[in-house]
């Protein structure tokens, strides 16, 4: 809201320069977003809370300006000197939806000359952001700035029979608005008729038929009040925001109906001549008289914490138009005014007194407690993981929630939330998967020149359930790609990633949460792993704990990364959290420390390709030797020197006894025992 | 026959004395010495104790007594060498290995934590030291909990500041963590302190100071005897902690649906310290958080009593915190996942 500083001068006197004036209000909750001068007179930018329409006038701000500085408001002069003739001769209002409509106020003008405005009141206009049209259009416009409540004029010669009909729109009428815009309305929205057809839209636009033009001689003034909600969703339905509707959807003053009128009246005949036929014809079907309430000096002191005197309380009543009607002992029976539809309850007018006494001058305090208090459930967990992830080298991303509908569909069967008013395409769905915000990410650094990229991200992913419900998920998702070492001055060769480090990052994971990292299966595609098509089909596995899914990993599938243009491979790993957080450690029970040496003793195996390392370890920890403790490969190899379709893998096992030192001899046994086993097993080979 | 008076065996000795000092003055090496000295055939300290037999016994205690006393002067003299000549061959050793130290560290790059994410869990502490306890809820909301609850019915001009992502006619993207308040009150009795950190949705296209998601923490505070003092000191606590205790803070009064009496809660500019400049406009104060005391509309919705309980709420953007802190200029840079951006944290 547009406030012209000189203007405001009229209705109250002080001596505050703009800028104070401005830091003043704003300390009463009247913010001035900004101020510029413009020739002798300064326009301060007002950013109005949407509970204040009183304050989108210079009256408005003036009686604000009064109440901060102590001076008197004064009020605009409304005399209207009538000719003989009656208004209601001329025209008469019938309101057919009172519900919607509370009062018309209707006065008739005729012969006037509508010529432009003098160039006083188009440049008061102009530097406000209203532009000039004539004479009589502008005067509505005048004492819309100036009082706040919005009228409208009609071409009377337009209005067929006299008679105004104030009635909702029938389904598929048509109106053609001053912005030349054929409106199809419908019945809920209120129009302004005559007989035959509709004139304007209530409190939204005129219509183009009855505007004001500069052949019109007879002026037909409206000032009415209609219903907020109805004049907003007239509006929105219809995509309209003008400075009319601004004002009714947030409550106008049914008051001012009147005052305003007659001050547009006595205007528009300054400026364009003619005679204000008498009276107003007003239909007031709905009283708008507002209750009075009570105001307790208990209540502000328990809100405010703090005692505001009996001088301020009741000086800050008057100076806000809320008339005291009595007093007693425990405080105040107030009126409340139409102009300010935002009051209505005792707490509203504690905050209207207290955003005047001021908000610094209340002493602050520390209030006391004896709660306690609490994390998420999974919070530590969360940080546990996070830390982890950090060490591994991972940094943090976060992408919108939102994505194109086929990036999800690329990555995930479930269903997606859909948003009815998308920004555009682009983020019309919730992501079902975290992988398309990661392989974004990745693809930005990728094609910024960052070849060697890890990230992580966590957060939830969204879905519809079977009653189209949504679900909200928290899932971890990690993307890495290109060297897993860098070269350095240290270090002669850099190092790809590969999806051991994929796999060594989700153990470190795995074990931050406490969950037994060795009994997490891997099972790749070929071996029962339910591991979507998007990954690589033989580097890529799906995690099990027992029957639970912890997740899907490996390399992307090239087809998925020509998409994102991106000629290296690139790992992805995908942790539905709430099983990782599901799982409950067991207590940890620390193991005595062995009293008796371990021995290492390797054996290097030629085995059919597709053995895995599982199977192995498998049989020689089934072998029936309890001193067998550990078994773990140390080198892997293929080549010419290996038949084809064989793979050479030597391992190292530990043996050792709780009890007894073990001797040489004992332990070449088991080495035996376990290479028969390998060898009538899997049919495994030493290799020589 | 020579006879081997006191003088001359004084004499001797004094000659080997000074002879060994000097020796130890050059760079002998000490085995070299030992030899010469000490040696067991041809050591002169040696030859000289063996000349002790010919001298007549009533000297002889004496004499022995000093000739031995050479012995062990000589002796350490010779330990100090050794350990000397010992110390210098390490010293050279380990010169020998000199690193360049302004090569640099031999390590695996760690990850960096999301500024968002760091100013988060900072906010969360320092509400968790006055008592606050984190909540959390789904970011798909129901009309109702995100507007009607929070005394916003449809229709209410409140909405237009607050433009919102619909899924269905009933089903949005929260504009604000507050239903979270709503779902806390509801299952907990009062007194109760809360924060409800998460990811928020407004249908504002991106630019520098716009987001269509982001972060908010929200808090409330309900109990007996609450008033606009403790809203005021606690926001200031917080405040002057996560900024410095230097910061100034400003209530001006404001409106929200679900607060009244409502604030706006401004610092002193932590660039100009209040001088006025580009950050804060030339007005000194930058605007912080959307605060009051909780409308007692909203307690009846969730069915505490206004009359016996008060309280306050406030809201806060993550998002603006960290532009502040870190001195970001477009809150873009917190989705653009640029790692040019997120290694600086």
């Amino acid at each position: 809201m547009k406030i012209s500083y000189l203007w405001l001068k009229e209705f109250v006197d002080f001596e505050a320069s703009p800028r104070q004036l401005a830091d003043d209000l704003s300390m009463a909750g009247v913010v001035a977003e900004g101020l510029e001068s413009a020739g002798s007179d300064t326009i301060l930018d007002f950013d109005i809370t949407s509970n204040r329409p009183d304050c989108l006038s210079h009256a408005g701000v003036a009686r604000e300006a009064a109440a901060c500085y102590r001076q008197p408001l004064k009020t605009v002069d409304t005399k209207v000197l009538e000719s003989a003739e009656a208004a209601a001769s001329r025209i008469a209002v019938t309101i057919e939806s009172p519900e919607l409509c509370a009062r018309y106020c209707a006065r008739v003008i005729r012969n006037v000359k509508v010529a432009p405005s003098p160039s006083w009141l188009a440049q008061r206009l102009e530097r406000l952001g209203v532009r000039s049209i004539n004479n009589v259009v502008d005067a509505t416009n005048y004492v819309l700035l100036e009082l706040g409540h919005p009228l409208h004029a009609f071409d009377l010669s337009r209005v067929r029979q006299g008679e105004i009909v104030v009635r909702q729109a029938r389904a598929k009428e048509e109106l053609v608005t001053l912005d030349g815009e054929t409106r199809e309305l419908k019945p809920g929205m209120l129009v302004i008729a005559d007989r035959e057809r509709a004139l304007a839209l209530a409190g939204v636009m005129g219509g183009a038929d009855s505007e004001i033009g500069f052949a019109a001689t007879d002026v037909l003034l409206e000032s009415a009040w209609f219903d907020p909600v109805s004049v907003r969703r007239t509006a929105k339905a219809l995509g309209m925001h003008t400075e009319a509707s601004h004002r009714f959807e947030r409550g106008a003053d049914v008051d001012a109906a009147r005052t305003a009128i007659d001050r547009t009246a006595a205007l528009v005949k300054q400026l364009a001549g003619g005679e204000i036929l008498s009276g107003v014809v007003d239909a007031y079907p709905r009283s708008a008289s507002r209750p009075c309430i009570a105001l307790r000096r208990s209540a502000i002191v328990r809100v405010m914490g703090t005692e505001i005197g009996d001088e301020f309380v009741e000086r800050i009543l008057a100076a806000l138009n809320f008339e005291v009607v009595s007093h007693d002992a425990g405080g105040w029976r107030v009126q409340l005014p139409t102009s300010r539809l935002d009051v209505e309850r005792e707490i509203d007018l504690i905050e209207e007194i207290a955003r005047h006494y001021g908000y610094d001058k209340i002493a602050s305090a520390l209030p006391a407690w004896t709660g306690t208090s609490r994390r998420l459930p999974n919070s530590l967990k969360e940080q546990a993981l996070r830390r982890s992830l950090l060490g591994l080298g991972y940094t943090e991303t976060l992408t919108y929630a939102f994505v194109p509908a086929p990036e999800n569909e690329k990555f995930s069967s479930l269903p997606a939330m859909r948003l009815k008013n998308p920004l555009s395409l682009e983020t019309e769905a919730m992501r079902t998967s975290l992988a398309p915000g990661l392989l974004g990410s990745l693809g930005r650094n990728y094609h910024r020149g960052t070849r060697s990229v890890r990230l992580y991200e966590l957060g939830r992913i969204y879905s519809a359930n079977a009653s189209g419900l949504p679900n909200e998920q928290p899932f971890l998702g990690l993307v890495a790609t290109g060297n897993a070492d860098e070269k350095t001055v240290h270090n002669e060769k850099a190092r790809s990633t590969t999806f051991f480090d994929l796999k060594g990052s989700l153990e470190v994971l795995l074990e931050a949460l406490s969950l037994p990292a060795s009994q997490v299966v891997w099972r790749s595609r070929g071996r029962k792993g339910r591991v979507p098509d998007y990954y690589h089909p033989s580097v890529s596995a799906e995690l099990l704990l027992g029957s639970d899914t912890l997740g899907v990993c490996g390399q992307l599938h090239p087809r998925i990364l020509e998409g994102y243009k991106i000629k290296q491979p690139v790992f992805l790993a995908e942790i539905p959290l709430e099983t990782w957080y599901r799982y409950q450690a067991p207590e940890r029970v620390a193991r005595e420390l062995p009293k008796f040496p371990a021995v290492q003793r390797d054996l290097s195996l030629v085995v059919d390709r597709d053995i895995d390392c599982e199977a192995i370890q498998a049989v020689v920890l089934q072998a029936g030797i309890p001193e067998v403790q550990q078994c773990f490969p140390f080198d892997l190899y293929f080549g010419e020197k290996l038949p084809s379709g064989k793979k050479g893998l030597s391992i190292s096992i530990v043996y050792q006894s709780p009890d007894r030192t073990l001797v040489d001899e004992e332990v070449n046994r088991f080495h035996e025992i376990v290479l028969e086993r390998l060898q009538s097993k899997l049919g495994a080979q030493l290799r020589t | 026959m020579l006879c081997y008076g006191v003088e001359m065996l004084d004499e001797q000795i004094e000659r080997i004395r000074n002879e060994f000092e000097s020796d130890t003055q050059r760079a002998r090496s000490p085995q070299d010495l030992h030899n010469k000295y000490l040696g067991r055939k041809s050591g002169l300290v040696t030859l000289l104790l063996k000349q002790l037999q010919q001298v007549p016994a009533a000297e002889k205690p004496n004499a022995g007594k000093r000739i031995n006393e050479l012995k062990l002067e000589v002796e350490a003299g010779l330990d100090r060498l050794e350990s000397e000549a010992a110390a210098q061959a390490l010293a050279v050793r380990l010169e020998s290995e000199r690193v360049d130290v302004t090569l640099p560290g031999n390590r695996r790059p760690a990850g960096h934590a999301h500024p968002l994410t760091l100013v988060r869990s900072e906010i969360e502490e320092i509400f968790s030291f006055m008592g606050y306890s984190v909540e959390d809820g789904p970011e798909i909301e129901s009309a109702f909990y995100n507007f009607e609850a929070l005394n916003i019915p449809e229709h209410h001009p409140a909405r237009d500041s607050q433009d919102t992502f619909y899924i269905s006619d009933s089903l949005l993207l929260r504009t604000h963590t507050s239903p979270v308040q709503i779902r806390t009150m509801q299952k907990q009795r009062p007194p109760l302190r809360i924060i409800c950190p998460g990811k928020v949705y407004r249908r504002d296209n991106p630019d520098a100071t716009h987001s269509p998601a982001f972060q908010q923490i929200e808090g409330l505070a309900v109990d007996e005897g609450l008033t606009f003092r403790d809203f005021k000191g606690t926001l200031e606590f917080f405040l002057k902690s996560f900024f410095s205790q230097k910061t100034r803070v400003r209530f001006r009064p404001s409106y929200f649906a679900f607060t009244e009496p409502s604030a706006e809660v401004d610092i002193s500019c932590i660039f100009c310290s209040g001088a006025g400049c580009r950050v804060c406009k030339a007005s000194g104060w930058v605007e912080m958080l959307g605060a009051g005391m909780v409308d007692p509309a909203v307690f009846r919705y969730v069915d505490y009593d206004p009359e016996k309980l008060a309280g306050f709420a406030f809201g806060l953007g993550i998002e603006r915190f960290a532009m502040l802190k870190y001195s970001v200029n477009n809150i873009q840079h917190f989705y653009d996942s640029d790692l040019r951006f997120l290694e600086q944290f």
